[in-house]
């Protein structure tokens, strides 16, 4: 029982930092923004 | 004599101001079609030939004008030119020339030229007129400068301040800070609260329109990452929609292939109301 609570937290664990590491490759991945104001047209 | 009776007219009407008068009318017209803002740039160059011809007033509003067109456009040196044209001219504080301060100062700061970006701020902060934007350059000075603690704190006290209409130009510089810092769990905070700067009413700046279709993409991406493959589709090509409607079509098309990549790569289908999205984007009338 508790090699499957290791196995099932290690498992959790790793696709948590799997998933936050996509979301940072892929928004990182965004195209640079040139940041400014916006005069008023 | 048809001929030189039409160049009486013709010098006539120039010499007397009517000339220009009709083409400054023009210009103001044909500059609020987002679309074809490269166009009535062109026409607002051909007037610069017969401005001698306006009346104060209108020579320097012209000028404003144009370098606040060339800024949309991204022409940072001819939006320097022009407002620098106006300024010689007038001395008073109005509206049009605080804006065109701002203009100039995110000019310099394109142009990497900090310093000068900081002698204009100074003059902007001197006019009555002058509003939250000299916070906005403020922080982004602080950004050009690597301090970005400070830009992103100052971001995010302006968020709370500047009402909701005009929020997204400082909630994507904000966005690109946390990106630089790799600060993803901000973002995603920022994503999550999007109901508190989300423009409800139709944008009529165009370099406001483009902060817009810059975050939509942003979005669409942050959607692709989590797996919300739907999602990602249809606010990558809302982006590509108002990065059409200024005349952005490169922007547009690179939107449309990321797509259609990201389509690919899943080995989905592509449903048929995508192929009729992509469709009218693609169709350039």
């Amino acid at each position: 029982m508790q090699k499957f609570l290791t196995l099932l937290c290690s498992v959790l664990l790793l696709g948590f930092f799997a998933l936050s590491s996509d979301i940072e490759q892929t928004l990182i991945k965004a195209p640079s923004v040139i940041m400014s104001v916006d005069p008023e047209w | 004599m048809k001929l030189l009776l039409l160049e009486t007219i013709i010098n006539y009407s120039r010499s007397h101001g009517y000339l220009a008068k009709a083409l400054l009318d023009r210009y103001l017209l044909e500059r609020d079609d987002f679309v074809r803002l490269e166009e009535a740039y062109q026409r607002g160059i051909e007037l610069t030939h017969y401005t001698e011809h306006l009346d104060p007033h209108d020579y320097v509003q012209f000028y404003y004008r144009m370098g606040i067109h060339a800024y949309a456009l991204q022409r940072y040196d001819e939006c320097i030119n022009f407002c620098k044209i106006a300024f010689d001219r007038d001395e008073s504080d109005n509206h049009m020339k605080a804006e065109a301060l701002t203009a100039v100062i995110g000019s310099y700061l394109y142009l990497d030229d900090t310093t000068l970006a900081e002698v204009y701020l100074k003059e902007y902060k001197n006019s009555q007129f002058a509003d939250f934007k000299q916070d906005h350059i403020q922080a982004m000075i602080y950004s050009k400068k690597g301090q970005y603690d400070k830009s992103i704190s100052l971001y995010k006290e302006l968020l709370h301040s500047v009402d909701k209409e005009r929020r997204i130009s400082i909630v994507v510089d904000l966005i690109e800070d946390c990106l630089r810092l790799g600060d993803t769990n901000t973002v995603n905070e920022i994503i999550a609260s999007e109901a508190t700067f989300f423009p409800s009413v139709p944008i009529k700046n165009p370099r406001r329109i483009e902060k817009m279709a810059k975050y939509l993409r942003l979005k669409g991406f942050y959607n692709f990452s989590i797996d919300k493959f739907d999602e990602g589709i249809n606010h990558t090509l809302v982006s590509a929609t108002h990065f059409k409607q200024i005349g952005q079509y490169k922007e547009a098309m690179n939107c449309v292939g990321f797509v259609l990549k990201s389509i690919e790569e899943s080995e989905r289908s592509i449903p048929s109301e995508i192929i009729e999205k992509i469709s009218d984007i693609c169709n350039h009338s």
